[in-house]
């Protein structure tokens, strides 16, 4: 059942608004204490359609086929220019780590991905675990990342769906069992809903109406919840909990303002626009800004991923088709060319994110120093991918936690050596402080390896 | 076996009936483990450390234990394939009695979600014995659906209509609007807000002639945004209370009017601003319980058996989304008013005018069947290569909702037609032969008679061969919405047989297992589902694979065969870019129905066709059908109390002939529909 019984209620006097909501702040506040010493970021960017191993590999650089790989390399990428593709990063290129080999056979579902058509792995993409008939088992990785890292949200999830009007998915991060993470696809709501309170020359004076009302609407719900039972007193909880959230954040705005309103980015007509590709730039500019404001210190774009992918049509880049369309090119060719152009754009777009963190001093250095924006597909290799490789891209070092610079292939599949999702997000979660055994549910396929630990090749 | 639940309720709420608990188990829990169990699961050697010796006869004490014995049991995992089956009448009641300790212990383990509606057993539900008991719904506030969210807001305002709701509904396939599960989390709240914050902007936005905001609609309200004008007690009540009905629908109490009268006044003060302090406050309205949810508590009077009937309004506001997305239309409110909604009959007056007025729209009646047989899904099956003719699945559902509509519009024997029917609709030009006129999917040689349309559109009724089709379960929009991206998926379509027309329940896959089929191409899908035959595998699959093979009968786009097309291993490798050599294999459509409940039902069939006309003559599966469609219309799973309203249904469809139009007035006016109680008594322990 959704509706969870609050804790944070239980001994409280019902109807002291700012008592109630006390806990949640000081919360916030040890959560943000519990935060390893220097500051972390980190930007997931989530492609569909799949991305094949040659399509991030560096020119001129010696990859064959997967299943011929002979053990694990690690060679620097050293002279070499990018993939055409990521010539946009091709200036940070010391920070830049291709990973190939990794696998990614943990998240297919059964039961999920048939009806989807064995696309998009969905929340499974970023939590190495099967989310059987859509149910989500654990949380995902840009979260758990997040809950370690504070902030004002522990996430922000950021999309972009062909429909302008459809303003929220839940398909791409989850924050624990059953609970799915919503994919804010407008960005003009996202704008309202992540800087609403310090954006527009009414902003202080509505955010003061608005903590008021937050407990006067609370007061509604705790007012009806004498005329039900036990079950659906859990439910109006649930409810409860939300204002509570909101209220809370509208306490720790008060206390960012200042940072949030330096970054606050400029609202422009990108963030109604009819075209696809400028509301996506939209929701890269919101992903920056949030990022360096400190809103949150895990950002996720999911552009046009997750399991309404289909029809999504790249218009402002000259394609006239869907992704779709694309994954099912009648030639391989035609996929790699309108993918490579999409991928262009999409690392363009990601330079425009470093820039803007460059750009602002922190620590020794910058901003950029302590981010780590993590590129791949939800969907692994392919259109229809089998996930026994699945590609990465990691631009940054996380000030010298992470070794970059490198062109890392692991065993194929199956053999000594051999790596998947699992170290990948168990490496991520060392980077906070954390270090569980293993991160999600690795496939049991795999059993004779050994699924635990980081990836020593990737970990300083 | 007769289930003596009446005798033993009065008990089962007295302090004596807690020592029922021992009992019962006494009396047949204990016997039960002893002749099923304990051989293997007791003392030292217990296999699986399961050690049902020192079980507790508490259920309360031994919960964990206890809730794993009942999974078992319900699941049919255990005793394990090789010992005598224990009687299945024998087994509910025991589960049952599980089930009541733990209910009471408040460890119960009974889901509220719609998939888990079957692990109620079948048979106290429809024991005449079990007709008495009182039925009614939990107290509960009902949020409203995504559909009634957009209906709501647009009838405030024309900008509502742009706006986009913020609320989900249950995700997988089958009913996904319940009452309890679904609530308002933060984004969800935070998306309430943003869109009430859109609509009283665009209600009182600046008129650009004058730069004054809002029309003379709003009159008293703009006037308050007039920071030159008082804003006195008088006309904050004028506000408060033509905002409580324009929104809510009803005057303020007269606390409501003095607390939000105050609130507005408070955030006028802490804007600075009359502008900005109304209309924030006039936002907060529309996140109102009463706008959030559909109040359901029962206002009226207690009864003796401490259920209160739901009060005018609140069966005005269930009456109409019993049918549809709008909110009471005139008549409704004007017999709340009148206090002309107040009885069973009264309710059954409106519901059947509802029903008559052509005004009235109900879209709810269709996104029952939406629902139930998950047809729709069809476009979400990807497929790569169309078939002859073209392939596109929206226009499958177009065919098979026309068809539904038909026999809605009929009426008669409604689920047996649903499940048998030969006839079906064409309506899809590029589905015909240009020059022959002949139907693609449906094997038709040649042009068949159209029936006109108002839009001129092509649209044909036309009867199937003989032998080829039975009903919505063989449209093609139902076998493509079961069907995988290359192949049928028998696995799915037995899934929903055993659970929407026999009642049965399939336990989740477990998390070890890599549900795979092989593929082989050489192999049929019934070759390559032998895996499923391993010992490990059948204990669930024995549910499901023989209900869904027989749809063999069809390809996967849903058109009928008589051979299938695999690959010829005797075939030497193509050339290059050739396809490699394939061979026909004539069709094996053979499946059969065993552990139904109904012994009549069990045994073989030799195809879908076979099947399909010996469930829809079982009155078992009749029965399950009335489950759903309560299910859907008291948007909650049926508890044994619900026993009455059930079997009523039941009859009021079968002495109407089939009518599925009487069988929602039955359940809409049933208690279980018209009361509620709050937190329920523990539930009576069967004897």
């Amino acid at each position: 059942m959704p509706a969870t019984r609050r804790s944070l209620l239980k001994g409280l006097t019902l109807g002291a608004g700012a008592a109630v909501l006390g806990p949640l702040v000081r919360q916030l506040d040890a959560q943000a204490a519990g935060a390893p010493g220097r500051p972390t970021r980190y930007l997931f960017v989530m492609l569909p359609n799949g991305c094949p191993a040659t399509e991030i590999n560096p020119v001129g650089f010696p990859l064959v086929n997967h299943d011929r790989r002979k053990g694990l390399t690690v060679e620097p990428i050293g002279g070499r220019e990018l993939h055409p593709s990521m010539a946009a990063v091709e200036k940070y290129k010391a920070k830049v780590t291709i990973l190939q080999g990794v696998s990614g056979t943990c998240a297919n579902c059964p039961g999920s991905d048939e009806s989807a058509g064995g696309h998009s792995k969905a929340w499974s993409a970023l939590g190495a675990f099967m989310a059987m008939n859509n149910t989500v088992p654990a949380a995902t990785v840009d979260w758990a990342l997040g809950r370690k890292l504070g902030g004002l949200f522990t996430n922000v999830c950021l999309g972009v769906s062909k429909d302008p009007a459809t303003s929220i998915v839940y398909d791409m991060s989850a924050a624990g069992p059953g609970r799915k993470n919503p994919t804010l696809c407008h960005p003009a709501i996202a704008y309202k809903t992540l800087f609403g309170s310090v954006a527009g020359g009414q902003a202080a004076r509505e955010f003061a109406v608005k903590t008021n009302l937050l407990d006067f609407m609370a007061a509604d719900v705790r007012a009806i919840r004498g005329a039900v039972g036990a079950a659906e007193k859990d439910k109006l909880d649930a409810h409860l909990d939300a204002y509570e959230a909101m209220r809370g954040r509208q306490a720790k705005f008060e206390a960012h303002k200042d940072a949030l309103r330096k970054h606050l980015p400029a609202l422009t007509d990108k963030f109604t626009s009819k075209v696809e590709t400028d509301r996506l730039s939209a929701q890269f500019d919101l992903a920056a800004a949030s990022l360096a404001g400190g809103l949150t210190h895990s950002a996720v774009i999911s552009c046009a991923g997750g399991r309404a992918f289909d029809s999504f049509v790249f218009t402002g880049l000259g394609i006239d088709r869907g992704l779709h369309g694309i994954g099912h090119s009648s030639k391989y060719d035609e996929y790699l060319r309108d993918m490579q152009t999409i991928r262009t754009y999409i690392f363009e777009q990601i330079a425009g994110v470093m820039k803007k963190l460059e750009a602002i001093p922190e620590g020794d250095g910058t901003m950029l120093d302590n981010t780590l924006i993590v590129f791949t597909s939800d969907f692994g290799e392919a259109h229809h991918a089998q996930t026994k490789e699945w590609p990465f891209v990691l631009i940054g070092d996380l000030g010298g936690r992470l070794k970059a610079g490198n062109v890392i292939v692991y065993p194929p599949w199956g053999q000594p050596g051999h790596k998947a999702l699992n170290h990948l997000y168990t490496t991520m979660m060392y980077t906070v402080g954390e270090k569980p055994r293993t991160f999600g549910t690795p496939d049991v396929k795999l059993k004779d390896l050994d699924m635990t630990g980081p990836l020593g090749e990737l970990l300083a | 076996m007769q289930w003596p639940l009446v005798a033993t309720i009065a008990l089962a709420v007295s302090a004596a009936g807690r020592a029922g608990d021992g009992d019962g188990h006494k009396a047949f829990v204990a016997p039960f483990l002893e002749a099923h169990c304990v051989r293997c699961h007791a003392g030292d050697k217990a296999k699986g450390d399961v050690d049902l010796a020192k079980l507790s006869a508490d259920v309360g004490a031994g919960s964990a234990a206890w809730a794993e014995v009942l999974r078992q049991l319900r699941n049919g995992e255990m005793p394990p394939e090789k010992e005598p089956r224990p009687d299945a009448e024998a087994t509910a009641r025991v589960a049952l009695w599980i089930e009541a300790g733990l209910t009471r212990a408040g460890k119960g383990t009974a889901r509220p979600q719609p998939q888990y509606g079957n692990e109620v057993p079948h048979g106290p539900l429809f024991d005449p014995a079990n007709a008495g008991l009182p039925a009614s719904t939990p107290a509960r506030y009902w949020r409203l659906s995504p559909f009634a969210y957009k209906q709501f807001m647009a009838k405030q305002h024309p900008a509502g209509n742009n706006l986009v709701s913020p609320f989900n509904l249950l995700p997988g396939n089958g009913f996904k609007d319940y009452a309890l599960p679904l609530t308002v989390d933060e984004p969800v709240a935070a998306l309430l807000w943003l869109n009430a914050e859109a609509l009283v902007n665009a209600r009182f936005k600046a008129d650009p002639k004058t730069g004054k905001p809002g029309g003379q609609k709003y009159k008293e309200i703009v006037e308050a945004f007039d920071e030159t004008l008082p804003l006195g007690d008088a006309k904050l009540a004028k506000i408060v209370t033509e905002e409580f009905r324009r929104v809510l629908g009803r005057a303020p109490t007269p606390d409501e009017l003095a607390r939000w009268a105050g609130q507005l006044t408070r955030n006028v003060a802490a804007a600075g601003e009359r502008g900005v302090g109304v209309r924030m406050t006039l936002a907060a309205l529309y996140l109102h319980p009463e706008a959030v949810y559909r109040k359901e508590v029962g206002e009226g009077p207690a009864d003796a058996h401490g259920r209160r009937m739901l009060s005018p309004r609140e069966l005005s506001h269930a009456l109409a989304h019993a049918l549809g997305d709008k909110g009471p239309d005139a008549g409704l409110a004007a017999a709340s008013e009148a206090g002309r909604l107040s009885t069973r009959e009264d309710a059954a007056r409106e519901l059947t005018r509802l029903f008559d007025d052509p005004k009235f729209e109900k879209p709810r009646v269709m996104r029952f069947f939406h629902e139930y047989f998950g047809y729709r899904d069809a476009v979400n099956v990807f497929k790569t290569d169309a078939p002859q003719g073209t392939h596109d699945a929206s226009w499958s559902v177009a065919d098979t909702d026309m068809l539904v509509a038909d026999l809605l519009a009929r009426d008669k024997n409604v689920l047996l037609e649903l499940l048998t029917t030969r006839e079906v609709y064409l309506t899809t030009e590029p589905f015909f032969n240009k020059n022959s006129k002949a139907h693609y999917v449906y094997n038709f040689p040649g042009p068949q008679p159209h029936t006109a349309t108002a839009k001129g559109e092509r649209r044909s009724l036309a009867v199937t061969p003989a032998g080829q089709r039975a009903g919505v379960l063989t449209q093609p929009s139902w076998l493509l919405a079961h069907s995988t991206n290359f192949d049928n998926h028998a696995i799915a379509r037995g899934h929903w047989v055993r659970e929407r027309l026999l009642g049965g329940t399939i336990p989740e896959i477990p998390l070890n297992v890599d549900a795979k089929l092989p593929d082989d191409k050489d192999k049929t899908l019934r070759q390559r589902m032998h895996v499923t035959r391993a010992e490990y595998c059948l204990k669930c699959h024995r549910k499901m694979d023989p209900l869904g093979l027989p749809f063999e009968m069809y390809s996967h786009f849903g058109r009928f065969r008589e051979t299938e097309t695999v690959l010829d291993p005797t075939a030497p490798p193509p050339a290059k870019n050739r396809k490699p050599a394939t061979r026909e294999v004539p069709v094996d459509a053979g499946g059969g129905i065993e552990g139904s409940g109904d012994p009549a039902l069990d045994g073989p069939v030799k195809d879908a066709v076979e099947m399909m006309h010996k469930l829809a003559a079982s009155p078992r599966v009749e029965q399950v059908f009335v489950r759903h469609a309560f299910r859907y219309w008291m948007g909650r799973n049926e508890t044994p109390s619900d026993a009455g309203t059930l079997q009523a249904a039941h009859k009021a469809y079968k002495a109407s002939g089939g009518s599925f139009r009487a069988l929602v007035v039955s359940l809409v006016t049933s208690d279980s529909f018209l009361y509620r109680t709050g937190d329920p008594p523990p539930p009576p322990l069967p004897k």
